[in-house]
């Protein structure tokens, strides 16, 4: 009924760090979320990729509303968040679940994966029986799941923990599950299973994913869509497989050529499109330009907005994706 | 340097208005007790001519916004009040005890802190051995032990049994020479030095031993292993420096407290400081005595914690950018 | 495969808990031939941690060698007192890490972390070593290495500390240089810039690089040879373009199908396995019954060596 809105939207979308002194002045400020907008479908599979200080972490927390955003506005079925979140937040939580990086911590250690399982369910007066439980480990491939109900949680692999997490996410059935890094501290052959299964259960379940990530081939592997942020903006946004074989931003540009290919015979000097001359993040123009190699003197003067330059595509730069009809 | 010079007067500044809440606080003290304030200052056996010198000195007739002012401004050009006991200006009766409490407690103090840290450092480089497991039970059990009871100890063995020691007192009558009266002092201190020593070491021991393990866990200290520094280095360089951060700050915040804690100490060996001077200004009720070695204490506190900070922001730059910039 | 600078020679350890014995590496050989990156390939709980440990000499109490032998440059580690170990920990076998600035010192400058290194190892004092300390700091390509060196850690970003880790691992002129996950915390475009510039060290100064990873892509980009490890066990080993080209286990085959994202092996399970079975085997969707029982004995096969018990059931049919 609520189909004419998309599940997520957010428009502009402002969330400011600020660091101050004893006295309450304001030494710094750190702009994690500015200015940023965007819609996620239902049954999408959307990414945000960016580096450390992208204000990625942020943004999925904003998400999964455990974090007030300062301006703009974040809609779910077209209602605020603020006003779902002060109405309803059993409710909200409900629909909205995320797992976080480290599945080593935030875990009550002397609580049965049992426990574990059935608090949320509890919390939110949702009936279930023994085969349930059962049933929702065995769908994260948690097996013999009779046996690892019973374990503690210090007892299970990394792997395996972060299944846990997943199966407690899903337990409540939401309509949104927020992956922030959910692999990046995986060995390699666990992060493709855990990929896998996040990806049967969107199938099964079809509920939407917002995974974040710091990997092009993860995004390109998993994703539909991606939002590339660097340093609290969206600087491009695509269809997944469209900005991984084809980016435009020279800041997509430089995460793809960064992507290790393993391919021992294409190996040698890579030629990055990257000034090495770091400078500081500048206050006026766009916040890319001092490590792009296609800046002209506009970029420092003028701080690009994201425009659409094809269907379903976005980019936010002056030299490159400028409409060319 | 300049950022420095900032530091220490911002720091200054916030001891002083310490030391001006201080006060404050015996400010009310004496004017809101019931009773007459001048009484309470000139106590309770001087003369009706004393009382009214001291009331028309202090402004006793005056609003209690002036008498405030009049107050702070005495105390500012060292005007503590009249001692009763010792018919002597309070400041003066501190200034004259003060001296001897910082000779034994810097001694006992310096003691303790470099025995607890050696220590502490050597345990936790061996954590769990059976030396480890020597050192804390010793330490413990001084710990345990009250000071009286340790100091009786002390005397019945090393000066009735042995006869090595004196039982009490600073310095013996009719020494001659510079030199005669120095050794003739630490002659005198040993036994309240040691005393105060073993209990104030066992808490810098095992603060020390509890933070150097964490620390030698640290990846930095795999990194120096891997160097190839020899393990003593390893320890006294890389570890202990890191280590070293909480002992300053329970320093700073414990020296403060023994200027007038050690009590019972220096009440049993005689020692003519500042902790016999508060058991005679509190068994003749000489309250401006007593206002006088709170004061005291407050400035001691804060110019000791200002002392910590300084330390702690020159060992960690961490600290040292949070508190300087 | 001439004059390894490093050999490994049937490796066997246990770490003994208790009364129970956790077996951690067992039978692993490996040759490191000078001149070359060799790549160390495993996961959390190969076994790969405790290999460089053992090299290093740097084993908990807990470890127990049962059999094997570490040639370094001729010498057996494990026979070397402390005393002569310390003459090869730091000076001629150096480390960098993963997580680079939690491998540095919080509370000393750069400079001084740096400068321990070329003392201790080579004797330059004052002026000398700081020169030394700048020549290597612009060897990784720093911009403004005299204003790095007045740094501290918390002032540097991922990929300032690891070329400052890289120098000071460089600062004794090491004959091996072994690399644990050097990049896999870094940033995408840090860590491409980390790889190339420890590739330009080892071409330009032909240092024999020992690479621990669990990232295939990383030893695309830099290995010349490659050993997998599993359970504490080598499943395979060869030219590194033989591995990518024609992988035999199936573990490796796995490990490179999930740069893709994908993956057929099992989720590992958790339970006792024979003592002799191949550890890869409860995870092995090939997996036959001789491999719960008997580890495989090692066979050439196409340029490259396995230890497999389907495959070499492949190869006899034939």
């Amino acid at each position: 009924m609520k189909e004419e809105y998309p599940l997520v939207e957010a428009k502009k979308l402002k969330k400011y760090f600020r660091e101050t002194s004893l006295l309450g002045k304001v030494i710094k400020t750190t702009k994690a979320v500015d200015d940023v907008s965007f819609s996620i479908g239902r049954r999408e599979k959307f990414c945000i990729v960016g580096e450390s200080g992208s204000g990625k972490t942020t943004l999925a927390r904003i998400l999964a509303g455990l974090l007030d955003y300062d301006e703009g506005e974040l809609f779910l079925d077209g209602e605020r968040y603020k006003d779902l979140l002060e109405k309803d937040r059993k409710g909200f939580r409900r629909k909205v679940q995320i797992i976080f990086q480290d599945p080593y911590s935030s875990i009550n250690p002397r609580k049965s994966v049992r426990e574990f399982l059935e608090r949320p369910l509890k919390l939110h007066g949702i009936s279930f029986s023994r085969s349930d439980l059962l049933n929702i480990l065995e769908s994260v491939g948690l097996s013999p799941a009779e046996e690892i109900m019973n374990r503690m949680p210090w007892e299970l692999s990394g792997g395996q923990r972060q299944r846990l997490f997943i199966a407690r996410a899903i337990s409540l059935n939401p309509e949104l599950l927020i992956a922030d890094e959910p692999v990046s501290m995986l060995d390699v052959t666990v992060r493709a299973q855990i990929l896998s299964l996040m990806n049967r259960l969107y199938e099964d379940r079809g509920m939407s994913i917002v995974l974040i990530s710091h990997d092009m081939l993860t995004v390109n592997v998993f994703c539909d869509r991606v939002a590339v942020m660097y340093l609290g903006k969206f600087v491009e946004i695509g269809k997944a497989r469209d900005v991984y074989s084809s980016p435009i931003h020279p800041y997509s540009e430089l995460l793809v050529k960064s992507t290790l290919k393993p391919d021992p015979g294409i190996r040698g000097k890579v030629d990055l499109p990257e000034k090495e001359e770091l400078g500081s993040i500048p206050a006026v123009g766009c916040r890319f330009q001092p490590r792009c190699i296609y800046s002209v003197q506009r970029c420092a003067l003028e701080e690009p907005i994201l425009r659409e330059v094809s269907q379903g595509r976005s980019v936010a730069c002056h030299v490159k994706g400028v409409s060319r009809s | 340097m300049k950022k420095f010079v900032t530091f220490v007067f911002k720091r200054l500044l916030a001891a002083i208005l310490v030391i001006v809440a201080v006060a404050l606080i015996s400010f009310f003290v004496i004017n809101l007790a019931p009773g007459n304030p001048a009484v309470m200052l000139a106590g309770e056996a001087a003369s009706p001519e004393y009382i009214k010198e001291i009331e028309k000195a202090y402004g006793f007739d005056k609003p209690i916004e002036e008498r405030l002012f009049i107050y702070l401004h005495h105390l500012f050009l060292g005007d503590w009040g009249y001692s009763t006991y010792y018919q002597a200006p309070v400041l003066k009766a501190i200034l004259q005890r003060l001296p001897a409490t910082l000779l034994l407690m810097l001694t006992a103090l310096a003691i303790a802190i470099a025995l607890g840290i050696y220590l502490g450092a050597v345990t936790s480089s061996r954590a769990f051995s059976k030396f480890d497991a020597l050192v804390n039970y010793v330490s413990l059990t001084f710990y345990s032990f009250p000071a009286y009871w340790l100091a009786l100890m002390l005397i019945l063995i090393f000066s009735l049994y042995i006869p090595a020691f004196p039982t009490g007192g600073m310095m013996d009558i009719g020494i001659e020479g510079a030199v005669q009266k120095v050794l003739n002092v630490i002659w005198h201190m040993v036994l309240p030095v040691t005393t105060l020593s073993l209990i104030f070491m066992a808490s810098y021991l095992r603060l020390t031993r509890q933070v150097m393990i964490d620390v030698l866990s640290s990846n930095f200290i795999f990194t120096a292993i891997a160097k190839g520094l020899p393990k003593k280095r390893i320890i006294f360089k890389h570890a202990l420096r890191n280590a070293l951060i909480p002992v300053i700050a329970m320093a700073g915040t414990q020296f403060g407290q023994v200027i007038a804690g050690a009590v019972l100490t220096e009440t049993i060996f005689s020692w003519p400081g500042m902790g016999s001077l508060l058991i005679q200004a509190v068994t003749y009720r000489d309250y401006p005595l007593v206002i006088g070695i709170f004061i005291m204490t407050a400035i001691v506190t804060s110019l000791s914690n200002f002392v910590a900070d300084v330390l702690m922001a020159r060992v960690d730059p961490r600290i040292k950018a949070k508190l300087i910039g | 495969m001439s004059d390894p600078i490093l050999r490994i020679e049937n490796l066997s350890l246990s770490y003994l808990v208790g009364d129970t014995k956790f077996r951690a590496l067992k039978s692993v050989s490996m040759s490191v031939p000078r001149g070359s990156v060799v790549a160390l390939v495993g996961e959390s709980g190969s076994g790969k941690t405790t290999l460089i440990r053992s090299i290093m000499r740097v084993l908990p109490k807990q470890a127990v060698i049962e059999e094997g032998k570490i040639y370094f440059e001729g010498k057996d580690l494990l026979s070397l007192n402390e005393e002569d170990m310390l003459k090869i920990r730091g000076k001629k076998i150096s480390m960098v890490f993963q997580d680079p600035i939690s491998h540095l010192n919080p509370v000393m400058s750069v400079k001084e972390q740096l400068i321990e290194s070329i003392e201790l190892h080579r004797g330059l004092k004052g002026k000398e070593a700081e020169n030394e300390a700048l020549r290597l700091l612009s060897l990784m390509r720093l911009k403004d290495p005299q204003r790095v060196l007045n740094l501290f850690p918390h002032q540097l970003s991922g990929g300032m500390a690891q070329r400052v880790l890289i120098a000071m691992a460089l600062a004794s002129n090491p004959s091996l240089l072994i690399a644990d996950e050097p990049t896999s915390a870094l940033d995408p475009t840090v860590q491409i810039r980390i790889l190339s510039l420890l590739k330009e060290i080892h071409e330009n100064e032909n240092l024999t690089i020992l690479l621990i990873t669990h990232d295939l892509s990383v030893v695309a980009y830099i290995a010349d040879f490659v050993y997998v490890i599993y359970g504490g066990r080598i499943m395979e080993y060869g030219d590194v373009h033989r591995i990518f080209g024609r992988p035999l286990h199936p573990y490796t085959k796995d490990l490179l199908l999930s740069l893709s994202g994908r993956s057929f092996s099992e989720p590992k399970k958790s339970g006792t396995l024979l003592e002799d079975a191949c550890p890869f085997a409860p995870r092995c969707p090939q997996a036959i019954e001789a491999c719960f029982k008997q580890f495989p004995k090692y066979v050439n096969l196409n340029g490259g060596v396995v230890a497999c018990h389907s495959v070499n059931v492949g190869r006899d049919d034939t």
